[in-house]
């Protein structure tokens, strides 16, 4: 499903990492753990294709194949989130799940209110939705529960689960709770 | 092109609507300096007649001007708010990219017809050919469209966006303002038909070029591997 062969990411002259090898295949779930800095974000923005890699290639499946949700992906501060879901409903061509998906993640009656007007803990939750709407091979999850309280962490993990029956996922966290989910983990040292 | 593409740069286009109806940045920012310039010009001509070929450079640069200070904000803004990297893990390039460019010419056109009107109201310019000229402001709102959008595109995730932009935009808007002041002189009366309509013609090749060559090129700068 997702292969690196030899990837490397530099800035600069200082490398985050390199040399990093991995295949991850159906029902598998990577951790990618690390203190603060040690390029765990960069590592998932490259292997999701948001970053070029400096050396090394990544095997990935093609746009609609990729869900990615990360505490610093922004949302349009206009648009409601049943808007966000019609436009990525459109973008990736798949039915609108609507309402229905908004009150499963735990956000009914959001209604008409922008997004900007969100807490961060309802933005986390519209940025899960809009990165499992398409049932997507590879679940790319950067700081899941960071922003959320216990309910939105049993969200997370009922999610996660969802996904290892499709497909696989990678999360970047520094919880210790998100490794439970994990069948392998990857430690950054910086 | 085809129905998905097609789809997903309305959506696109609807996105730009929306968030523009709900914040009005761009449109505001666009009327309100253009309309001072305008008004700046007609109280600079006061009591006289802008002769043909100073009331074609002023309208021009009117024009450009309200162009470059809102247009490429639609590219730009994806990146200042942090939501390109959303957009583009789910919209085709050229897809997103198209669907701000007709935003950007939804908006040019707005402008251009609104600014032309005031500017022939406030400088009592006389208009002898108003055929020319309907059609020459017609293709610079086109032109300045498809040159400020491709300008944003590229020169989005720069660190110096702005000074990158002016760079950029120098070449790719010159000849649209030599097109553009051509037409608009011919069609206040300071210059004939035939070189007017050179001119206009001009415009829409400089147009074509511009719209046809921006999303590819808008794709390439956009890619990240490989």
């Amino acid at each position: 499903m997702l292969r690196a062969q030899e990837l490397g990411r530099s800035f600069g002259d200082r490398w985050v990492f390199r040399g990093i090898n991995l295949a991850l295949e159906k029902g598998q779930c990577l951790c990618v753990l690390g203190p603060n800095g040690t390029g765990k974000s960069t590592l998932l923005k490259v292997l999701a294709g948001l970053m070029a890699p400096t050396e090394g290639a990544v095997t990935r499946p093609g746009r609609n194949g990729i869900g990615y949700a990360a505490l610093d992906l922004a949302l349009y501060p206009q648009l409601s989130a049943p808007e966000h879901l019609a436009l990525f409903a459109k973008l990736r061509n798949v039915p609108d799940p609507g309402v229905k998906l908004l009150d499963s993640l735990g956000l009914p009656g959001v209604g008409s209110k922008p997004s900007g007007a969100f807490s961060t803990g309802m933005r986390a939750r519209l940025k899960l939705a809009l990165a499992t709407m398409h049932l997507p091979e590879v679940l790319f999850l950067d700081e899941p529960t960071a922003a959320l309280d216990d309910k939105g962490q049993a969200l997370i993990g009922q999610t996660i689960q969802g996904q290892l029956e499709r497909g696989a996922v990678i999360i970047a966290t520094n919880d210790p709770a998100d490794r439970s989910y994990a069948t392998h983990e990857l430690v950054l040292a910086g | 092109m085809n129905s998905s593409w097609l789809v997903e740069s309305i959506a696109v286009f609807r996105k730009e609507w929306l968030s523009e109806m709900r914040s009005r940045h761009g449109l505001f920012t666009s009327f309100l300096f253009s309309l001072l310039s305008v008004v700046a010009m007609s109280l600079a001509s006061f009591g006289q007649k802008p002769a043909p070929n100073l009331a074609a450079g002023m309208l021009c640069v009117t024009l450009l001007f309200s162009a470059v200070v809102s247009l490429p904000r639609s590219f730009l803004v994806e990146d200042e708010q942090g939501t390109f990297d959303l957009l583009r893990l789910a919209a085709e390039p050229t897809a997103a990219y198209a669907g701000k460019l007709i935003y950007n010419v939804v908006q040019s056109l707005l402008a251009v017809f609104v600014l032309t009107f005031l500017f022939v109201i406030l400088t009592r310019v006389s208009v002898p050919d108003p055929f020319m000229l309907t059609v020459g402001v017609l293709f610079t709102a086109f032109a300045l469209a498809g040159g400020v959008s491709l300008c944003g595109a590229l020169v989005m995730g720069a660190m110096n966006r702005w000074l990158l932009g002016s760079a950029v935009a120098l070449p790719v808007l010159m000849p649209q303002v030599f097109l553009g002041m051509g037409a608009l002189r011919s069609a206040l009366g300071g210059g004939t038909a035939p070189e007017g309509w050179q001119c206009v013609l001009g415009l829409l090749g400089w147009s074509v070029t511009l719209i046809a060559s921006g999303p590819l090129l808008a794709a390439a700068a956009w890619k990240t591997d490989e």
